[in-house]
C-alpha cells in the first residue's frame, strides 16, 4: 500500500473520531506538561548545576614540570591526543618569557608557545610578518600591555619582537594563565613545555585519563612534575548527576501510568463504538494486522501531537518562571516515551478490535 | 474480469467448536457468469452460508474451492487478501462508514487491495452515475436515503471488479424502481463473467436468478435442509 494512502488513511480515521481523538490528545498534552513543569523543573535545575560544576574544570588534568627537561616536549601532546575515546582535547605550553610592549608603557605579560589543541580547535601556527612570529593575546594581555587597537609588537628581554594580531578567548579551565601572549606552533618538534593541559570527554573518565597521562610521563622524575587534578569535583559531579532528578523519576512513571490507563480506557470504548466498523473493514478484506496498525499508528500520531504540544506548554511554563529549562534530549525523551507509552496502551483494544466477528458485527436481526 | 468458480463441499459450520451444527453436509456449485439465490426461512443459516463462502468463518469440514483451489484452509492473512482482491461484498444495511463521504465509501477497499485509491476514481464515479447515485462524492451517508446508501454499498462492492460479488438482502429495503436497476448491474456483472450470489426473501428475485438454493426448516429438529432448484 502506498505510504501516502497509509497515512491519509491514519489522518481520516482521528479526524473521523473527534471525541477520542480529543480525549487522547488532552490526556498526552496534559500528562506531558505536567512531566516538564515538575520533573522537567528538576532536570533543567540538575543540568543548571552540573554545568556550572564543569565549567570550573571537573575533567582536566594540569600538568607542570618545575624544571624544564627534554622528555617534557611537545611529542607528548601528540602522544595523548591519541586516546580520542577518553581525552577531548590536550594544550602544551612552552616555557614563559616576559614581554612589553614595543610602543612603551604598559605592564610586561607572559608569553609562550602553545601546541595541540585549544577550545575544541587545533592549534594553527600563524606565518611570520617580516621575520616577526605572529601571536594571539588574551583582553586582559593587551589592556596590560596596552596595544592599540588589541595589536602591535611586543619584545621579550632578549630582544625578540613578536606580532600580536588577533585575540583569543581561552576556556573557563586554562583562565588561571590569563593574561598572555600566545604564540601556535606544531606539535611536530621536540621543544621543552612548561605546562600540559588535558580535558577528559566526561568528569566519570577522569582517573582513567589521570593513569594515562601518569603513565606517559614515566620517563621523567616525578619530584620535576606537580599534577594538578579536580578529581575530587569529579567525584563530587558524578554523585550529583541524577541526585536530583531520581526523586522526580517516580513521579514521572506515576504519570506515564496513569496516562497510559487513560488512553487505554478511552481507545477501548473507541473500539467498542466502532466494532461494525472494523467487523465491516474485515469483511470487505482488512486484515487483522492492518486493522491493529492502523489503529496504532491513529494513537501514535495523536499521542505524538499531544506530546509535542503538551511539551510547548511546559517549556513556556518553564521559560515564563524563570526555570531552567530541560535539554533536547530531556525533552525528546519526555515526547518519545508518551508516544511509545500511549502506543503500547492502545495494542490490546486494537488486538480485540482486529479480531471483531463480521458475521456476528453486521448482521441486522 | 476472469471467470471464476465458486464450490461449497460438504460444509459443516457450528459456531461453538463442540456446540450444534448451523451448517451440515451443505454442497453448492456457483459457476462463473451465473446469478445464485439462497432463499429459506429466517434463522436457516442464510447469512451464515455467504459468510462461509466469503472466507470469513472457520468449517467445521468440508472445503471451500474456489478456481480449483481449496482456500477455505489459508491462512487470515491470505483469506483477507482473497476477499479484497476477489470478492465483491453488499451487506443487509449498506454498512456505509457513517464518518467517510460517499466517494471515500465506494474507494474503501482499495486500502485492503494495497492500491491508491485515486487509481479507482473514475470507475467510482462511472458506477455511481450508472446506478444512479445524483448526490456529491463529498456527502456523508447520514444524509441520504436507504436506497441510496444500498446503490453506494454496490459501488463500493463493484469498484474493484470483482470475479465473486456476494449480496446479503440487497433490495430488502428498496424501492421497486431502485431494486431493479441493483439487479440490473448484478445481472451485467454475471454476464461478464462473475459469480453472483444473493440472499434473498423476496420470490421475485429467487425467480430472476439462474439457479435457486432453497433452505427449508425441518419441524422436528429446526435443522436446514438445502435444496437445489
Amino acid at each position: 500500500m502506498p505510504f501516502t494512502s497509509w497515512l491519509k488513511e491514519v489522518v481520516a480515521s482521528a479526524k473521523s473520531q473527534r471525541v477520542s481523538t480529543l480525549m487522547t490528545l488532552l490526556v498526552v498534552l496534559g500528562s506531558a506538561a505536567v512531566v516538564l513543569i515538575t520533573a522537567g523543573r528538576s532536570a533543567g535545575a540538575e543540568a543548571a548545576v552540573l554545568a556550572d560544576i564543569d565549567a570550573v574544570g571537573t575533567r582536566t588534568v594540569t600538568v607542570r614540570i618545575t624544571t624544564p627537561q627534554d622528555e617534557f616536549n611537545a611529542t607528548l601532546v601528540d602522544q595523548l591526543s591519541t586516546y580520542e575515546d577518553v581525552i577531548e582535547e590536550v594544550t602544551g605550553f612552552g616555557p614563559i618569557a616576559d614581554v612589553t610592549s614595543t610602543g612603551g608603557g604598559g605592564t610586561p605579560v607572559a608569553m609562550r608557545t602553545v601546541y595541540g589543541s585549544l577550545a575544541g580547535s587545533p592549534v594553527t601556527p600563524l606565518a611570520p610578518v617580516a621575520g616577526s612570529p605572529q601571536a594571539l593575546a588574551t583582553t586582559d594581555a593587551i589592556e596590560a600591555m596596552g596595544l592599540l587597537a588589541g595589536r602591535g609588537s611586543v619584545v621579550d628581554s632578549q630582544g625578540t619582537e613578536t606580532l600580536v594580531s588577533g585575540h583569543i578567548v581561552l576556556p573557563e579551565h586554562l583562565s588561571f594563565i590569563e593574561p598572555v601572549v600566545l604564540v601556535p606552533k606544531e606539535t611536530n618538534s621536540t621543544v621543552r613545555l612548561s605546562m600540559v593541559t588535558v580535558v577528559a570527554d566526561q568528569p566519570a573518565n577522569l582517573p582513567l585519563v589521570i593513569e594515562l597521562v601518569t603513565d606517559s610521563l614515566s620517563g621523567i622524575d616525578p619530584g620535576n612534575l606537580t599534577l594538578g587534578t579536580s578529581e575530587q569535583l569529579a567525584e563530587l559531579r558524578v554523585a550529583l548527576d541524577g541526585q536530583l532528578t531520581r526523586q522526580s523519576h517516580s513521579l514521572v512513571l506515576g504519570i506515564l501510568i496513569a496516562s497510559a490507563f487513560a488512553i487505554l480506557v478511552n481507545v477501548w470504548s473507541l473500539a467498542l463504538m466502532r466494532r461494525k466498523d472494523f467487523g465491516r473493514r474485515r469483511a470487505l478484506g482488512a486484515t487483522r494486522t492492518m486493522i491493529m496498525a492502523l489503529m496504532s499508528a491513529q494513537i501514535a500520531l495523536v499521542s505524538a501531537v499531544g506530546a509535542a504540544g503538551g511539551t510547548a506548554v511546559g517549556v513556556a511554563v518553564l521559560a515564563a518562571t524563570g526555570d531552567p529549562l530541560p535539554t533536547f534530549t530531556y525533552l525528546f525523551a519526555v515526547v518519545s516515551s508518551f508516544i511509545v507509552t500511549a502506543t503500547t496502551a492502545a495494542v490490546a483494544p486494537a488486538s480485540w478490535a482486529a479480531s471483531r466477528d463480521p458475521l456476528a458485527e453486521l448482521r441486522v436481526p | 474480469m476472469t471467470d471464476a468458480h465458486l464450490v461449497a463441499d460438504q460444509v459443516d459450520f457450528g459456531y461453538t467448536p463442540r456446540g450444534p451444527l448451523v451448517v451440515q453436509d451443505w454442497s453448492a456449485d456457483f459457476p462463473a457468469g451465473s446469478v445464485s439465490s439462497i432463499t429459506g426461512p429466517s434463522g436457516c443459516g442464510k447469512s451464515t452460508r455467504i459468510y462461509l463462502l466469503a472466507l470469513m468463518l472457520k468449517l467445521r469440514a468440508g472445503a471451500v474451492v474456489l478456481d480449483g483451489q481449496r482456500v477455505d484452509n489459508l491462512s487470515d492473512a491470505e483469506r483477507a487478501k482473497i476477499r479484497a482482491r476477489r470478492f465483491g461484498f453488499v451487506f443487509q444495511d449498506a454498512a456505509l462508514d457513517p464518518t467517510r463521504t460517499v466517494m471515500a465509501n465506494v474507494l474503501e477497499t482499495a486500502l485492503y487491495r494495497g492500491i491508491d485509491p485515486s487509481t479507482l476514481k473514475s470507475r467510482a464515479v462511472h458506477l455511481l452515475t450508472a446506478m444512479g447515485v445524483d448526490v456529491p462524492p463529498e456527502r456523508l451517508p447520514g444524509q441520504l436515503s436507504g436506497g441510496q446508501a444500498q446503490r453506494i454499498a454496490l459501488c463500493r462492492a463493484l469498484v474493484g471488479s470483482p470475479t465473486v460479488i456476494f449480496a446479503d438482502e440487497p433490495t430488502g429495503n428498496l424501492d421497486p424502481g431502485t431494486a431493479d436497476t441493483v439487479l440490473t448491474m448484478l445481472r451485467e456483472q454475471a454476464d461478464q463473467g462473475a459469480v453472483v450470489i444473493v440472499i434473498t426473501h423476496d420470490q421475485r428475485v429467487a425467480a430472476w436468478s439462474d439457479s435457486q438454493h432453497i433452505l427449508k426448516t425441518k419441524t422436528s429438529s429446526e435443522r436446514c435442509l438445502s435444496l437445489h432448484g
